[in-house]
């Protein structure tokens, strides 16, 4: 694993004093490795790993199953930002008082988005963010051939790494700049056809939205040095309000989009 | 317990002092209710809880005269042990108590001592449930099954509707039931679920008119989710919009909509301003964004976007 050195070393330290705590939170953005270090503590638990699911049926299920263990056993519930409220209410009992043999890791993106009194049970464990030069390494060792200046200025988490590189980057770059230069000139009606070439569900094809705001962003602020136009600036400004709205949990990706095509034509004609 | 076990007590004249009934079905439990009571030959009582009653059930009486007594969702009964303890130890007497739950949560120790006290009133199948309607009043097949699906298959709401056709063939004269059930359901008295509200409640928005304020509270009655209707608001004003501000003649191949969505748009062109249009998307979003984060309630959220709107 490239990176979180000193959340594994903690971790690791904990398990070697035999304090680990049976329920724990990781959090940290999409893509940056909450999962694999979930295994990772299974491997070095030496528990057998069982990815649950986040329903209340899947919940209800574990529940059955963990007073009945007869080895160690971690249940992951992996990406438990959208849990319902009745999961996590189910939930609430069996951290309470784990029972024997039992470990129970959930991980989300934002810690607001459990309960209180979930937290309250557990240890939080946060992902460290990643340096552009761990990113790189990551790019590196997975043999990437992509520009590397790309990855280091837009990519947050070795997710985003592993998202850019299925992209013809330069087919991605040559459409971000199409889109700079004629989203505020293109007709009402034919603008939100851009939507078309990004990804706005979880099953759909298309860039990824984040991808696409951080290159457009970047772009902007390349075009600004070049010409010093004031209006690439503006430019990254509203893309870096929108890009904080797609951390909202359930937000609309597609609203998000169009309301963000609207203040660009607002500001570019 | 089922259904048929409460018939067999009752058939028997041996009903225990202690039942519990849960279900939808609150007109059945009421019918079985008044049976016991007249075949025991006890006076049926509805009370608030069983503290109302308490002191007098612990009490010798001389002369006291045994009831049944129906109470509903008593949480003096279903939190307190040591009254479920006195219930099943002979507190009592001669008396019968009927306890009435709207829900039961199946996980809770309550549950699990009473389960077999328990019955459970589900919802009438179709053909039971047409026999009972028929029992009550003289409909042919298809008008009855009509009034089924207009009732959404609760027998409540059936006997009011019924009522309804008992009373306008007193004051009208009119004897046949059916042609008074095809009047009534023809001119709206028999009360007929709005379908597709939130679809006209959407168009009613995009086309100014004040009524939407009437298919939000019809909406709200089918049980349509706050964000599924500013999903719908959201999508028909884009398509509006997309519409409305394109000059090409091949509107389907410059927007990419359907033939469908342009027909809709076009029913509502030019009643708002582009910029109006725009203003609307903005507000949509602002307020899916505050539930989601918070900071707006979802109850009052319609109300506040058509009154900013219009």
């Amino acid at each position: 694993m490239i990176g979180q050195e000193q959340l594994l070393n903690d971790i690791s330290l904990l398990v070697d004093r035999d304090t680990f705590p049976r329920f724990c939170i990781l959090t940290g953005p999409r893509g940056s490795g909450k999962k694999l270090i979930a295994h990772h503590i299974g491997d070095i638990l030496k528990c057998t790993v069982v990815n649950a699911g986040t329903t209340v049926t899947d919940i209800r299920t574990v529940i059955d199953n963990c007073y009945n263990l007869t080895s160690a056993t971690l249940y992951i519930m992996a990406d438990a930002d959208n849990m319902s409220v009745q999961a996590k209410n189910a939930l609430l009992k069996v951290t309470e008082e784990p029972p024997n043999r039992s470990y129970f890791i959930i991980t989300l993106e934002d810690i607001n988005n459990t309960l209180e009194t979930i937290r309250s049970r557990a240890v939080t464990f946060q992902l460290e963010p990643y340096t552009p030069e761990q990113l790189v390494e990551y790019a590196i060792s997975k043999q990437y051939d992509t520009d590397i200046n790309i990855i280091e200025e837009i990519c947050d988490t070795p997710g985003e790494v592993d998202t850019l590189c299925q992209y013809d980057v330069p087919e991605f770059y040559n459409f971000v700049n199409t889109t700079i230069d004629h989203i505020a000139t293109v007709s009402g009606a034919n603008v939100f056809k851009l939507t078309d070439r990004l990804k706005l569900k979880e099953d759909g094809d298309g860039y990824d939205v984040k991808l696409f705001f951080k290159m457009f962003m970047k772009v902007c602020w390349e075009r600004y040095s070049d010409t010093d136009d004031i209006k690439y600036t503006n430019g990254v400004l509203v893309t870096s309000d929108y890009l904080k709205d797609l951390r909202i949990t359930g937000i609309s990706k597609p609203g998000v989009v169009d309301l963000w095509i609207l203040d660009m034509r607002r500001e570019w004609m | 317990m089922d259904a048929t076990t409460i018939k067999s007590y009752i058939q028997t004249k041996q009903v225990p002092s202690f039942l519990i009934f849960t279900g939808p079905e609150w007109v059945v439990q009421k019918i079985y209710i008044n049976k016991i009571a007249e075949v025991m030959n006890l006076q049926l009582k509805y009370i608030d809880s069983i503290s109302d009653i308490y002191a007098s059930l612990r009490m010798r009486q001389v002369f006291n005269q045994n009831s049944v007594y129906v109470v509903r969702d008593d949480k003096e009964i279903t939190g307190n042990e040591k009254i479920q303890e006195q219930l099943q130890h002979g507190l009592l007497k001669n008396n019968i108590l009927i306890l009435l739950l709207t829900s039961v949560d199946k996980r809770t120790k309550f549950y699990k001592t009473y389960k077999e006290t328990i019955c459970e009133f589900d919802t009438l199948k179709p053909h039971i449930l047409k026999a009972y309607i028929q029992r009550e009043i003289e409909l042919s097949d298809s008008n009855t099954e009509k009034l089924m699906e207009v009732c959404e298959y609760d027998y409540g709401r059936c006997l009011l509707e019924i009522d309804k056709i008992r009373q306008y063939g007193e004051w009208s004269q009119v004897i046949n039931d059916d042609k008074i059930f095809e009047l009534l359901l023809n001119d709206g008295t028999i009360y007929t679920l709005p379908k597709d509200a939130i679809f006209d409640l959407v168009d009613a928005i995009l086309d100014r008119n004040i009524n939407c304020f009437d298919l939000l509270e019809q909406s709200y009655e089918v049980g349509e989710a706050t964000m599924v209707m500013l999903s719908v608001l959201y999508n028909n004003t884009k398509q509006l919009l997309q519409v409305q501000s394109c000059t090409s003649n091949d509107i389907s191949k410059s927007t990419g909509l359907t033939s469908w969505q342009i027909k809709n748009a076009q029913k509502h062109l030019h009643k708002y301003k582009t910029g109006e249009l725009v203003y609307i998307m903005r507000l949509v979003r602002e307020c899916e964004k505050g539930i989601k984060i918070g900071t707006y309630e979802e109850p009052y959220i319609m109300p506040y976007l058509l009154t900013k709107i219009l």
